[in-house]
């Protein structure tokens, strides 16, 4: 593969032939073109999956600036590694399989850097189960639109208190719509393993969530 | 309704996606058990409420961004190998001068271990000190024999000293014929086990080639000196091992 020399060689973006790319080409023949130097294809590889791989990314780690971040990331880990890439796997396999990699990576990082957060003042005593700080707003509903919002919000917040191990394959399930048998090539386990795990993450789920129940 | 269907046609049930059509079996359990239908239908609610999350959009400045970070990468590549190879000697640095340390450790202790080898044997090899009686012959010394004898073993010890530590110091001892005497009959010979070669070093005088003088004074004061050949009586005698015996004339 070419290196790159400027920022403008990398103008997949805007000098798309998209006509000739969009939908017709396979990921693994626009990873091929790629790592044959053409850019446009990795433009056109970037567009498909940014938007899934941010998204996947923003439910793992609930930060949109850091998922945005580790998203570009992972992108840049497909350019480099397209030279090794092996066709044995689909391509969203090996891009999740990645971004899962970095968002578990990062919330790691997160438990060790011990952030302190808003929740750990409310912690009870008695040793059970933090409570959001989630203090009572007051105003009146707008509308539906709102009860919405806050319903996504405190599903957003009940799956960001799911152990990763968990919450990985309850996204790429429920969220994301993907298969076992792909979810667990993803993460590189048995799709019993796989089946397991969602069960277990349905249930946490479900007792959090009672009240929306 | 037994437990173990209701937790087959709920393991059925979580496998499905949403919408996916229900077999006529798990159908005809769900009419049937209350529990199953309100498992079903939380489980539904969730389900709907945690795909309603739907997908985030990237930021409009997603691919610029991802370029600059390629571009950087790319111009980042010199920087990168130089770093790596400085850290590559650096950790080798590290690992030489850890070796350095352990070497220079290693040598030290075994200098040390040396030396105290070298002066516990010195020590070792220096003969238990013994009290030498003076040669008295009961019969007819009197008080002025008794304070001779006493000079004589002074003597003797002092010399017998000087022997063992020019011994020690590898100096060959000089060879003198002495006229002292020495009466170690009435002692208990002690047994000393050791090898044929050792002899050397447990007795550091050579009296194997020597007769036995004894110098005596008469009634009259006047000196009698009489010369006794090689005679072997089983002081100090050493026995090499348990079962052959020390050559004859060795002391």
């Amino acid at each position: 593969m070419d290196t790159l020399t400027s920022i403008d060689e990398l103008g997949f973006a805007q000098a798309l032939p998209t006509e000739a790319l969009e939908d017709t080409t396979s990921d693994h023949a626009l990873l091929e073109a790629t790592r044959n130097g053409n850019q446009d294809a990795f433009g056109e590889l970037v567009n498909r999956y940014r938007n899934q791989i941010t998204s996947y990314i923003y439910r793992m780690t609930n930060d949109y600036d850091g998922a945005v971040d580790l998203a570009q990331e992972t992108f840049v880990r497909v350019y480099r590694a397209a030279d090794r890439y092996q066709r044995s796997y689909a391509f969203s396999t090996y891009i999740y399989r990645i971004a899962t990699n970095l968002a578990i990576s990062e919330l790691r990082k997160r438990k060790r850097r011990k952030l302190v957060s808003l929740t750990g003042f409310f912690q009870p005593s008695d040793g059970s189960e933090p409570k959001e700080f989630n203090p009572p707003d007051e105003r009146p509903l707008q509308d539906c639109e709102l009860v919405d919002w806050e319903r996504r919000t405190a599903v957003q917040r009940a799956i960001g208190t799911l152990p990763e191990k968990y919450r990985a394959p309850l996204i790429l399930r429920d969220v994301d719509g993907r298969s076992y048998d792909e979810i667990a090539r993803i993460l590189e386990t048995s799709e019993g393993t796989v089946k397991s795990r969602i069960s277990r993450a349905r249930g946490f789920l479900r007792e959090k969530m009672t009240a929306y129940l | 309704m037994s437990k173990t269907t209701c937790s087959t046609i709920r393991r059925q049930l979580d496998e499905l996606m949403l919408g996916d059509a229900q077999s006529p079996d798990v159908s005809q359990h769900l009419r049937e058990c209350n529990a199953c239908r309100d498992f079903h239908e939380k489980q539904t609610k969730l389900r709907q409420m945690v795909g309603s999350l739907g997908t985030v959009s990237a930021p409009s400045d997603f691919d610029f961004r991802l370029r600059s970070k390629l571009a950087s990468g790319k111009s980042n590549g010199s920087y990168q190998l130089s770093r790596s190879l400085w850290l590559f000697g650096k950790r080798t640095a590290i690992v030489a001068a850890a070796l350095l340390i352990i070497v220079g450790a290693v040598f030290l202790i075994r200098e040390l271990q040396n030396q105290n080898t070298v002066i516990q044997t010195a020590e070792d090899n220096r003969p238990p000190s013994r009290t030498v009686p003076a040669v008295v012959d009961s019969t007819t010394a009197g008080t002025n024999q008794d304070s001779k004898a006493t000079d004589v073993t002074a003597k003797a010890g002092e010399k017998e000293k000087e022997k063992v530590s020019r011994k020690i110091m590898s100096i060959p001892p000089r060879i003198v014929r002495t006229l002292d005497s020495k009466d170690e009959a009435s002692l208990r010979a002690p047994l000393i086990r050791a090898p044929q070669q050792a002899v050397d070093q447990i007795f550091p005088v050579d009296a194997s080639q020597q007769s036995l003088r004894v110098s005596l004074f008469d009634g009259r004061g006047n000196p009698r000196t009489i010369s006794l050949p090689t005679v072997t009586f089983g002081s100090q005698r050493v026995v090499p091992t348990a079962t052959s015996f020390a050559p004859k004339g060795v002391w």
